[in-house]
């Protein structure tokens, strides 16, 4: 199966050895690190997943797919109708970390309901001086 | 939402701003800002309050590239959308993208992306915040500003150190240490870039009592003081910093990674300002790979000047 990103809720970007991700709907963001990062990059351009796992390294394929399914999970990719490509980046070596981090300390800024800031009385009301 | 709704909302709430003007007078401002003029046509005396934290931006009377109507106290119609229908930070959802309204902390504005001429209700200019004070039209000139190319970031500016984190994280206090030891104070709150370039967007400086040790011009019922400030008005881009509080004696810079700076800026720029879609995320990131980037770990106060100075 095949994913892609879940946009425009989603947002990311990619450097050499991290992705950041934001939910903007949310309010929560994501680190990817390590062979993550690389699992992300291929899986959200259209690498199949099988394919993708079957490429890790025996020591962090079993990590590699809980990434996977977190990333599935929190809606971050959306699956698509295509049967995916092949791999197109070689995986990262044995030893390199495979580290999702989720953040949730910046979600107040999201949560802050407007509503719950103004009168009871709804719209500005015309008596008030 | 439909957009013709919207677009009688906005002629209703400018008959309004008429009645207003007519009722208190209208007084002229014009600002210079992102290679344009904005000129202000604000309804009554003390409405020209809101505009205290634009004034080193003030310019002679010009061709404005974009006027904003100004007023408060004036009832309004009641809008087309419904209260549950606001997103948080204030986005009211309007079927065409190109409208820009937000309604936040009693302060409505409406702009459609493109038009020369904006409108800006606020309950009653004499309530507004310390931050609101500080940082007036917010909403707006984030919207008016990435039309034009810039982008409105959530941080602080010492000359071209640009002082990115939530809010809580150090940016102010930095950057108000900074200015009392004379570097070029751009911003502690929020600021404009675009590709290296960084332009002061408020002269204002916001710390919390409790961090005072001037008395400010300004003070609100949560507690934190406003100074106004003459802030330099233009930098060149140099380094990224992300302060983080520590309990060590000294303060001190330590490179990072440019995705680090990204996940310092990009969130709590984004999930604080309305219409903030992925493409901002994109220019985040061209921004924080074209400098180094740091992590400022604060400790005693005295040392974080000597630091800034270093990249500013």
């Amino acid at each position: 199966m095949a994913y892609r990103l879940n946009t425009p809720r989603f947002a990311a970007e990619s450097f050499d050895h991290e992705v950041v991700v934001l939910d903007l709907e949310g309010g929560l963001y994501y680190s990817l690190e390590g062979a993550a990062a690389w699992l992300y990059r291929e899986l959200a351009a259209g690498t199949a997943l099988d394919g993708l796992i079957a490429a890790c390294p025996p020591a962090y394929a079993r990590q590699a797919a809980a990434v996977a399914q977190q990333l599935v999970s929190e809606s971050i990719l959306t699956a698509t109708n295509d049967e995916g490509r092949a791999p197109v980046e070689p995986a990262p070596e044995a030893t390199a970390p495979v580290r999702m981090t989720r953040y949730d300390d910046l979600q107040l800024l999201l949560q802050l309901d407007p509503v719950h800031d103004v009168d009871a009385t709804g719209w500005p009301n015309p008596g008030r001086p | 939402l439909i957009p013709e709704a919207t677009a009688d909302f906005a002629g209703e709430a400018e008959a309004a701003f008429r009645r207003a003007g007519e009722r208190a007078g209208v007084h002229r401002m014009f600002c210079r800002l992102a290679g344009a003029t904005i000129g202000f046509e604000l309804a009554g005396p003390e409405v020209r309050a809101i505009t205290r934290a634009l004034q080193h931006l003030e310019t002679d009377p010009a061709p404005v590239d974009l006027t904003v109507r100004v007023f408060d106290r004036t009832p309004l119609q009641r809008p087309p959308w419904a209260w549950t229908e606001l997103r948080s930070r204030g986005e009211v959802p309007i079927a065409d993208p190109a409208w820009c309204v937000s309604y936040l902390d009693d302060v409505l504005s409406l702009w459609r992306r493109g038009a020369p001429e904006a409108l800006v209700w606020v309950r009653d200019v004499r309530e507004l915040t310390v931050s609101q004070r500080g940082s007036p039209f917010l909403h707006l000139l984030h919207a008016w500003a990435r039309a034009r190319g810039w982008v409105l970031l959530h941080a602080a500016a010492v000359g071209g150190a640009l002082i990115v984190g939530p809010g809580g994280s150090g940016k102010s206090s930095s950057a108000i240490a900074a200015l009392r030891r004379g570097l070029p104070y751009l911003a502690d709150d929020y600021c404009l870039a675009r590709g290296d370039r960084l332009e002061s967007l408020y002269c204002s400086a916001k710390l919390w009592s409790h961090d005072l040790t001037d008395r400010a011009d300004f003070y609100d019922a949560e507690g934190k003081g406003l100074f106004w400030v003459e802030p330099a008005r233009h930098a060149r881009l140099r380094a990224v910093v992300v302060p983080e509080r520590t309990g060590e004696a000294r303060a001190a810079l330590e490179p990072i990674a440019p995705a680090r700076a990204l996940r310092a800026v990009a969130p709590s720029t984004l999930f604080q300002l309305p219409w903030s879609g992925p493409e901002i995320v994109g220019v985040l990131g061209d921004l924080v790979r074209r400098v180094p980037c740091y992590r400022l770990r604060l400790g005693a106060r005295e040392d974080v000047p000597a630091l800034l100075r270093e990249l500013a």
